[in-house]
């Protein structure tokens, strides 16, 4: 009898929400919000409720439509959860295109899975992926989270990518004598403000939102959609309590975190000292202990508990030979102590396109470490996690942004230094002996620093499979019928060189004419997205500086029919040049060619004239080079 | 009490066995060892597995116990990620449970001379809960560098013999030693199979009357990854065990899927799969109706393969049973693929047509031989519905794929059909349905060299299912990878699909395109290989272990007729061309006449047959080299002087 009355109360529960449901049709959604979206956020409420400095819940009620397969990714629901971040309860209500509730979730119909790239992490997702049989389909997701310790604040993630949002309220609450801090980006909207006995509210709504185009190659969007950050003035974290209304407090909590764990042991102090006893200037003793640190300690990412923001010890790092960005930056710095060098550790954000954190707004929106040594003049910038990092350059990784160093006197937010073209050069020189009848055999020469050291680099270290497609699939090197690829030990630039054979050179022959491509490999292959009318800066990975002169010896009696047409293009963020001769005395063709991009961040307004550079970089690839070979005997 | 006496006699067996290959003790390392610089059988191998030795055997609860031991020498600067182990094990705790662990690493000091061993304290030994179902224990071993040797060691205890895993004597990394001894728990008996490559010696000592045995293999390169690969696992040398009887407490021996019928005998009466084919689904009276008013069999098989597919959801997990159980599925909306396509086993029989699971085991998971009856030869089940003497097969938590088509990653698979009376194993293959591409280009080259046109392509069968999933995907990506990619600076104005939802319609592809001039002084050179699906050799590498499978048969067919401009003559035209091989199973052929202003262009590449042996590779390899090459000459055009 029990069982049944339940059945009752549930079909009623079910008819009542049915009811309420069929205001969820999609027509009375305003033309401009549902135009170009996927997703329609129909009704958000979000509470995020700091209780005391330890403690804080976080609990959404949401409804949205998913217009086509696109918005697919909605229906994916995943929460993050750890030790300091529980998923209290879930429900997820699905409803199809005419408000029926087709089907409906709890937590226990849910999957948890471990997550996070390092080798050890104590982070999970919990969710599941909601099945749709049509779009139209609108789902109501109902969870909260619960917060032990208070560093993080999540943000008021007003819109996302092909979302349109009709109705959206968050609220934060806040016992009065602790506060927050919020800074609107990307949009105007101030909250709305009210006490409600020992708290303070903060209230911020938006309605008929339309939604903002999405374009490749952007910063990335949490830096570039509508958002309200959130900070706490003081925090609780595993149980230390910070406060972050300053970069100098939030720096000196940081500080507190490290103190203690940059002494090594005696011996291994004197083996420092002794390493770098004959050593002129603190650069070069830097230097020598940097080596040191990147030839013998591998990276191995650990993150548990308070061990994602605070290190292992050097003593322990210095046994295990082992550490993530933390470990290693806190090891070289105890390492820099030993012979009486002074250096900061350095909290980042790491990306080439991340945008520098907000220097009006502490928060703690880092995820990286890095070291820097002070200097009379310019300081040393030392990439500790990356054994292949050249010394005292940054990669477009950690440049162009602000650093939080950890001094003494607290934290000090510092610029880390803008990126170069000339730090990231790759110079090619190919020499090319042409046989009558198409084969030849071939010596490049890569002269590289920066990202293209590290490319050059990671290919020496692959299979020769893995070579021989590095060079044909990426670098666009005609497929070699044998090949060798190989370190050069010079000072200056990195150096490596390719010796191949190569059955046939030329594109195609015809008749008695070879046509070959200016040279062996591509210069520039990779399309940029399209122009459209684009609204936001375009992000290239780094600048760039690349130089190539190719040269072909021909065979005895051969002549040049024709030469490529030389092109000069430029612009005020790139340039590209070309220059083909022929040199009687050598019998030989040079094809020379240079393509620089000077900063990696291109204006939106600009952008359309980049993009018809590469492109006609792309398209001038196709010109040949003519040869006429001697008449067969 | 007997029993006890059994383990003891076993016990002392165990130590006799052990006796057959002696492997230095953990933490000695002998001079050999010390003295490796490379593998001497796999030159470029990055680290290598001096040895992997592996015990199993159980206690008086007959619980399944494996003892581990693997060795490892870091040689090159990218082998120090070999320093990062990972052991999973299945949870709860009762389950399987990884004990024991112990590791070092080895490092030579004073020019390499004296090993200084540096061991794992406890404390760096992690477990990670992965997910509801495994647990990983991670260990970042201490100090490793080249030259470095790293040893570990563990036990796995597992609640009974079901939890007994294959063997494997091959891995990415090379093996110099891999050793496994099996002590199997009276009263049971393991069928075994080894899957070796008939160069590498294997040896193997069984023990009479004692269910012992000894499994070794030595020197064995390692395994990479090759484009157009099928399963990893039918070219790694391993053994493969299935339980296959126990003896009853009053003698006498049951069977366990030694042959076929007893596997269907197992299946049926299993309540995950056998259990789950007979559930009254509750559809719904409508459903029912309209089912009835179909006259056709096959249209009522589509109309309930395209509900299911269309309705449940696959929750990630795969199953050749159920898992939640057909009626739970059906109410949630989602489920395992066995939960999934068991569902629609079910509402096909409610139809009224002849039904019988499918177990399959998809190219990627490994080839089924018949002689053996062992049921992880499979990876799913699928719906094999017979009309009219024709016969289907559905996958309703797959690719989508019409019900007409045989899904494909099971075409040139061997699948079993479970049912007492007509089943059995059957060979599916698809010689008909193609790869099938059709372009037609329709285009004008003017003075300048420039070149402008419409062009239709039609795909179909295989091809039209790749571009679906290809177009759904991403529309933008669609544009470059088919179509932009074959020339720098095209421009594509409009692209019109047709019949998006008609599944036994080519999908047809209509744009109009214009490209640049191309001009080397005088010349002006015009690529012809446009959409035709060649453009590179996929084929690189300089050896392959494994067989190409492209899965099913090709056929790609461009014709183009081009305008040319009264201003300019054609230079050189690449010759008319046929090319085959040897055993007509690529063909190439390319056809280019000029009549007055036209020039009319033919290509075509078909294929006979879909899987190509390791040993033919350098045939097809260059015979796709030369291809490229042929696809790549360019027509040249020229100002009469």
């Amino acid at each position: 009898m029990r069982k049944c009355l339940s059945i009752i109360t549930a079909l009623c529960i079910t008819c009542s929400l049915q009811a309420q449901l069929t205001a969820y049709d999609l027509s009375s959604v305003p033309e401009t919000v549902k135009k170009d979206a996927d997703v329609i956020k129909r009704y958000e409420d979000i509470v995020f409720e700091v209780t005391d400095i330890d403690r804080a819940s976080y609990t959404v009620h949401k409804i949205v439509t998913i217009k086509n397969e696109k918005g697919k990714s909605e229906l994916a629901f995943r929460v993050p959860t750890n030790k300091t971040m529980l998923l209290d309860d879930a429900s997820i209500t699905v409803y199809d295109a005419l408000g029926r509730q087709t089907n409906r979730y709890k937590k226990k119909d849910m999957q948890t899975v471990a997550t996070g790239e390092g080798l050890i992490e104590d982070g999970f997702l919990t969710g599941m992926y909601v099945p749709a049989a049509a779009y139209p389909v609108t789902v109501e997701y109902k969870y909260t989270l619960r917060f032990k310790g208070t560093l993080f604040f999540p943000p008021y993630q007003i819109i996302t990518p092909g979302e349109g949002v009709e109705r959206s309220r968050f609220t934060a609450k806040v016992p009065k004598d602790l506060g927050l801090r919020y800074k609107e980006k990307n949009i105007t909207l101030a909250p709305q403000i009210t006490e409600e006995g020992e708290y303070r509210l903060y209230k911020w709504t938006v309605s008929n939102m339309a939604p903002i185009a999405n374009e490749a190659g952007a910063v990335s969007t949490e830096s570039r959609y509508p958002l309200i950050l959130l900070a706490p003035n003081r925090f609780s974290y595993y149980g230390n309590s910070g406060d972050l209304t300053s970069w100098q407090s939030f720096g000196e909590w940081i500080r507190k975190l490290y103190t203690g764990l940059d002494e090594l042991p005696e011996d291994r102090k004197t083996f420092f000292r002794n390493l770098v006893k004959e050593a002129p200037t603190d650069r070069e003793k830097v230097r020598l202990i940097y080596d040191y640190l990147q030839k013998n300690f591998r990276y191995v990412s650990i993150q548990l508990g308070i061990g994602g923001l605070k290190p292992f010890s050097a003593g322990l790092t210095d046994k295990k030979k082992y550490g993530d960005c933390k470990g290693l930056s806190n090891y070289m710095k105890a390492a820099l102590k030993a012979v009486n060098i002074n250096s900061y550790i350095a909290i980042i954000n790491a990306g080439f396109n991340s945008e520098p954190v907000d220097r009006e707004f502490p928060a703690n929106t880092f995820d990286h470490v890095i070291l820097c040594v002070p200097q009379p003049k310019d300081s040393i910038w030392l990439e500790c996690t990356n054994p292949k990092a050249d010394f005292d350059i940054l990669g477009s990784f950690t440049e162009n942004r602000n650093a939080l160093l950890v001094t003494d006197a607290g934290g000090v937010l510092v610029s880390t230094p803008a990126s170069t073209s000339s730090g990231n050069k790759l110079i090619t020189t190919t020499i090319i002996d042409l046989g009558n009848d198409g084969s030849g055999k071939t010596t490049t020469l890569f002269r590289s620093n920066g990202r293209y050291k590290g490319y050059l680099d990671h290919i020496l270290n692959e299979k020769k499979d893995g070579q021989k497609e590095s060079l044909v699939n990426e670098l666009g090197f005609k497929q070699p019928d044998a090949f060798d690829y190989n370190k050069k030990d010079t000072t200056g630039l990195f150096t490596t060189t390719l010796n191949m054979t190569v059955e046939k050179i030329p594109e195609f022959t015809a008749g008695n004419k070879m046509f070959l491509a200016p040279r062996l490999h591509k210069i520039w292959d990779i399309k940029l997205p399209k122009t459209g009318n684009r609204k936001l800066d375009y992000y290239f990975q780094s600048p760039f500086e690349f130089t190539d002169t190719t040269l072909f010896k021909l065979p005895g009696g051969a002549a040049v029919e024709a030469l490529p047409k030389p092109v000069t293009l430029s612009c005020p963020y790139a340039s590209y040049s070309t220059a083909y001769w022929y040199n009687e005395a050598e019998k030989a063709v040079y094809s020379a060619a240079s393509l620089v991009l000077k900063q990696y961040k291109i204006p939106a307004a600009d952008y359309a004239r980049v993009k018809k550079l590469f492109d006609d970089v792309q398209v001038d690839a196709g010109q040949r080079i003519v040869i006429k070979s001697p008449p067969a005997p | 009490m007997k029993r006890l006496v059994c383990s003891c006699l076993w016990l002392a067996m165990v130590n006799l066995c052990l006796a057959q290959k002696t492997l230095p003790e953990f933490g000695e390392i002998t001079p050999e060892e010390r003295a490796i610089t490379e593998c001497a059988f796999d030159k470029e191998a990055d680290a290598v597995v001096i040895f992997h030795a592996a015990s199993a055997d159980y206690d008086d609860q007959y619980k399944l116990i494996e003892s581990h031991r693997v060795r490892i020498k870091i040689l090159k600067p990218n082998g120090n990620q070999y320093g990062n182990i990972s052991i999973p094990y299945r949870i709860p705790e009762d389950i399987q449970y990884v004990s024991d662990i112990e590791a070092y690493t080895c490092n030579f000091i004073q020019n390499g001379t004296i090993p200084e061993i540096k061991k794992l304290p406890n404390a760096a030994i992690y477990r990670q809960k992965l997910n509801e179902r495994v647990t990983v224990v991670k260990i970042a071993m201490p100090d490793v560098k080249v030259g470095s040797i790293i040893e570990y060691r563990y036990t796995i205890t597992s609640k009974n013999f079901h939890y007994l895993e294959d063997w494997y004597f091959q891995r990415e990394l090379p093996v110099m030693h891999s050793q496994f001894s099996l002590s199997i728990m009276p009263n049971y008996e393991f069928a075994y199979r080894v899957h070796k490559s008939e160069q590498l010696p294997i040896e193997i000592k069984q023990e009479k009357g004692s269910g012992k045995i000894y499994f070794e293999m030595n020197n064995i390169a390692g395994l990479r990854d090759e484009p157009f690969m099928d399963a990893e696992k039918d070219y790694l040398q391993h053994v493969q065990f299935q339980m296959s009887g126990y003896q009853g407490t009053f003698g006498g021996t049951t069977r366990l899927m030694t042959t076929w019928d007893e596997v269907t005998r197992e299946l049926i009466s299993n309540a995950l799969f056998g259990g789950q084919l007979n559930k009254n689904i509750q559809v719904g009276e409508d459903w029912a109706n309209r089912l009835k008013a179909m006259p056709g069999a096959f249209e009522r098989m589509s109309s309930i393969y395209n509900f299911v597919y269309n309705t449940i959801s696959s929750d990630g997990i795969g199953s050749i049973g159920a898992v939640n159980g057909v009626k739970e599925t059906w109410e949630k909306k989602k489920g395992s693929t066995g939960d999934i396509n068991l569902l629609l086993i079910n509402l096909l029989k409610e139809a009224g047509l002849e039904v019988y699971p499918l177990l399959v085991s998809e190219r990627g998971h490994g080839k089924v031989n018949p002689e053996y009856p062992f049921l992880d030869q499979f990876n799913k089940v699928m719906a094999y519905v017979l009309i009219d003497g024709k016969y289907f097969v559905l996958d309703a938590a797959g690719p989508y794929t019409p019900p007409f088509m045989t899904p494909f990653p099971v075409i040139n698979t061997k699948a079993f059909v479970v049912n007492r009376k007509k089943g059995g194993i059957i060979t599916l293959t698809e010689t008909k349905k193609k790869d099938q591409n059709l372009v037609n280009i329709n285009a004008r080259i003017d003075e300048t060299g420039a070149l402008a046109g419409d062009a239709s392509i039609q795909s179909n069968e295989y091809a039209r299912l790749t571009r679906m999933r290809a177009w759904e995907r991403d529309k933008e990506r669609f544009r470059e990878n088919y179509f932009t990619k074959y020339q720098a600076g095209m421009k594509m104005d409009s692209l019109v699909m047709h019949n998006l939802d008609n599944d036994s319609m080519p999908l047809e592809q209509q744009f109009h395109f214009s490209i640049p001039p191309t001009t080397s002084g005088d010349y002006k050179l015009i690529n012809l290989n446009l959409f035709t699906g060649i453009a590179k050799n996929p084929f690189i590498s300089d050896i392959r272990f494994t067989n190409i499978d492209y899965g099913c048969l090709q056929s790609h067919v461009v014709t183009e007729a081009i305008k040319l401009p009264p201003s300019l003559k054609i230079e050189s035209l690449p010759k008319n061309i046929r090319m085959i091989m040897p055993d007509t199973s690529i063909s190439f052929s390319r056809m280019m006449e000029v009549k007055n202003d036209l020039l009319q262009v033919r290509y075509n590449i078909t294929t006979t047959r879909s899987v190509f042996t390791a040993d033919e590779y350098e045939n097809v390899k260059s015979f796709y080299k030369k291809m490229a090459e042929l696809m790549n000459e360019q027509v040249v055009l020229k100002k009469p002087d």
